[in-house]
């Protein structure tokens, strides 16, 4: 269960960037269609779902993976947020207070990823049952609705209309509706329909369930949820005349007032009407080319985000240095390995490491952990060595100059795959 | 103020009562599935909630009214001038001919409503 709440973690981190990016660009795409904004919060419930993937150079997230599943069970318990100063802020505090101490069989890291994955499952539950009442109440009043015409009822207890229903959804329209009114609102609420509104906003909730701890999802639904209406305005406005919209913004004033808007689903006055009215009354159908340049942005944010970083390399081999021999270390193993096949392959496969850009922790003392190491021995200058913690997702290097800060290594089993190692239940790790 | 204010869709659900009643409850359920397309459940939740305001009753699966409709019919425009005109019936009347000229019948009727309140009292 840990490994699920951690990889939830890791995604809501992920998702993070990515949501202050939207919230950036959310501003200076004012003047273009409302559905492109629509378009940059699906790229972010993509990124909730979509597992860790491709890596591009053009990836804008600066870490890969916020905890690895291997802290739970490292001696030095560290994240990486991709930020330096973050992580020595965070990381020197945590491994102290998570450090394994040797007398107890699970390390503390591991107890508080339990019971962190117990509270976040509670909170889950506690979203969830919330939905399924409400959905249930909605049900009872909406039982006694009659059919105005096709999929469009009247009700009497309901104070503003909305839609109700995934596979077969309805109109709902307080009975008491002023004629006039009716037209906007029908039209708002097809749009709705038509956009699909009434299966992605459940399935937006359902995002922010799982990610209830994130204050940021938070906001991006809430914003979500503005911005659909708004994208649903502009669809009914667009071939509309000034009359037509007048009409549309004392529809909206008239259904701005019932006392529990936010219970209601795709509810027409629900989420910030003086805005709607205001962009109602300016709407002006977007120049062709800022829909565009708006796309463009989409697309661009979509290669930046979806993607992962690739990280540096962490070796790059020199042709004027000249390698003659090289040491592997590791628990209960240790040798040489002179000029020949094996020694090529040890140093193309340093070069096919890649480490994160920000270094893990401020510490650059040599008493770090350095179960695996790799040292390369060269003709002329000082040896290199390369330290790799026991399960091989981290890395600092020794050149005889100065010790290089931790890094998180990107890809831990290609370097797990050489030295042999791997990642030992805690019942055998000890403080080591 | 009306105690027994009903909503436009109950207000349909009581006509169906006052139009057949007296009527058993299954009668009831089967006209409001018909008129209104409404379950069973739906028909004797609304039934409950209208007998509890106090316009039905429901004895031994009968149902019947307690409130006819011309006394309903006289809360809601007592209403309704209480609210659009404070009270004031000939203001009402003013404002409601302003629109529309009373024909020779109608005038004919409220004379002959009027004639015969000042009899009564």
């Amino acid at each position: 269960m840990e490994t699920v709440f951690l990889s939830v973690l890791n995604q809501s981190a992920a998702a993070s960037w990515l949501i202050l990016t939207v919230l950036l660009l959310r501003p200076a795409l004012k003047k273009a269609p409302k559905n492109c904004t629509c378009v940059l919060w699906a790229l972010v419930g993509l990124r909730l779902v979509l597992p860790p993937g491709l890596a591009s150079r053009w990836s804008l997230l600066p870490s890969a993976q916020l905890v690895s599943p291997d802290m739970l069970y490292a001696a030095a318990p560290a994240v990486d947020t991709g930020v330096s100063r973050v992580n020595a802020l965070i990381n020197p505090a945590l491994s102290r207070a998570l450090a394994a101490d040797g007398f107890s069989s699970a390390n503390p890291a591991q107890v508080w990823a339990f019971l962190a994955g117990v509270i976040w499952l509670a909170g889950l539950a506690a979203m969830l049952v919330w939905a399924v009442v409400s959905c249930l109440i909605l049900r009872r009043k909406t039982a006694q609705a009659v059919c105005l015409r096709e999929n469009v009822y009247l009700c009497d207890r309901v104070d503003a209309p909305f839609i109700f229903g995934l596979f077969r959804p309805r109109i709902i329209l307080p009975s008491d509706l002023p004629e006039a009114d009716m037209g906007p609102v029908l039209a708002h609420e097809r749009a709705h329909l038509r956009r699909g509104d009434h299966v992605t906003k459940p399935l937006g909730f359902l995002l922010l369930a799982v990610n209830w701890f994130n204050p940021l999802m938070w906001l991006a639904y809430w914003l979500f949820c503005c911005d659909i209406e708004f994208a649903c305005d502009e669809a009914v406005l667009r071939g509309s005349d000034a009359a037509d919209k007048k009409t549309y913004a004392n529809a909206l004033i008239g259904c701005s007032a019932p006392r529990h808007a936010a219970a209601y689903p795709l509810s027409f006055g629900e989420a910030g009407v003086k805005a709607r009215v205001k962009a109602a009354l300016h709407y002006r159908r977007p120049a062709w080319w800022v829909s565009i340049l708006a796309l463009a942005v989409c697309a661009l944010t979509a290669v930046c985000f979806l993607t992962g970083p690739t990280g540096s390399v962490l070796h790059a081999p020199s042709p004027d240095r000249a390698c003659v021999s090289a040491t592997v270390e590791s628990p209960g193993n240790r040798y040489e390995m002179t000029a020949g096949a094996s020694l090529e392959y040890a140093q193309e496969l340093l070069s096919r490491v890649r480490v994160g850009r920000a270094a893990i922790s401020p510490d650059r003392s040599q008493t770090r952990d350095a179960q695996n190491t790799l040292t390369l021995y060269y003709a002329a200058g000082s040896p290199v060595s390369y330290h790799f913690n026991r399960a091989c997702t981290q890395v600092w290097v020794e050149d005889g100059v100065k010790p290089t800060l931790t890094h998180t290594v990107l890809n831990p089993e290609l370097v797990r795959q050489f030295f042999g190692s791997r990642i030992e239940a805690p019942a055998e790790s000890t403080a080591g | 103020m009306n105690p027994y204010q009903m909503g436009p869709i109950e207000s349909r659900f009581a006509d169906i009562i006052w139009t057949h009643e007296p009527l058993s409850s299954s009668q009831l359920a089967a006209y409001s599935l018909a008129e209104l397309g409404w379950k069973k459940t739906t028909s004797y939740t609304v039934l409950r909630r209208l007998c509890d305001k106090g316009l039905f009753q429901n004895e031994n699966g009968t149902v019947t009214s307690r409130v006819s409709k011309q006394d309903y019919a006289a809360m809601q425009s007592e209403r309704f001038v209480d609210e659009a005109f404070s009270g004031s019936l000939p203001a009402f009347l003013a404002a409601f001919t302003t629109r529309r000229r009373l024909t020779a019948d109608e005038a004919a009727q409220l004379r002959a409503l009027v004639e015969q309140y000042e009899e009564d009292s």
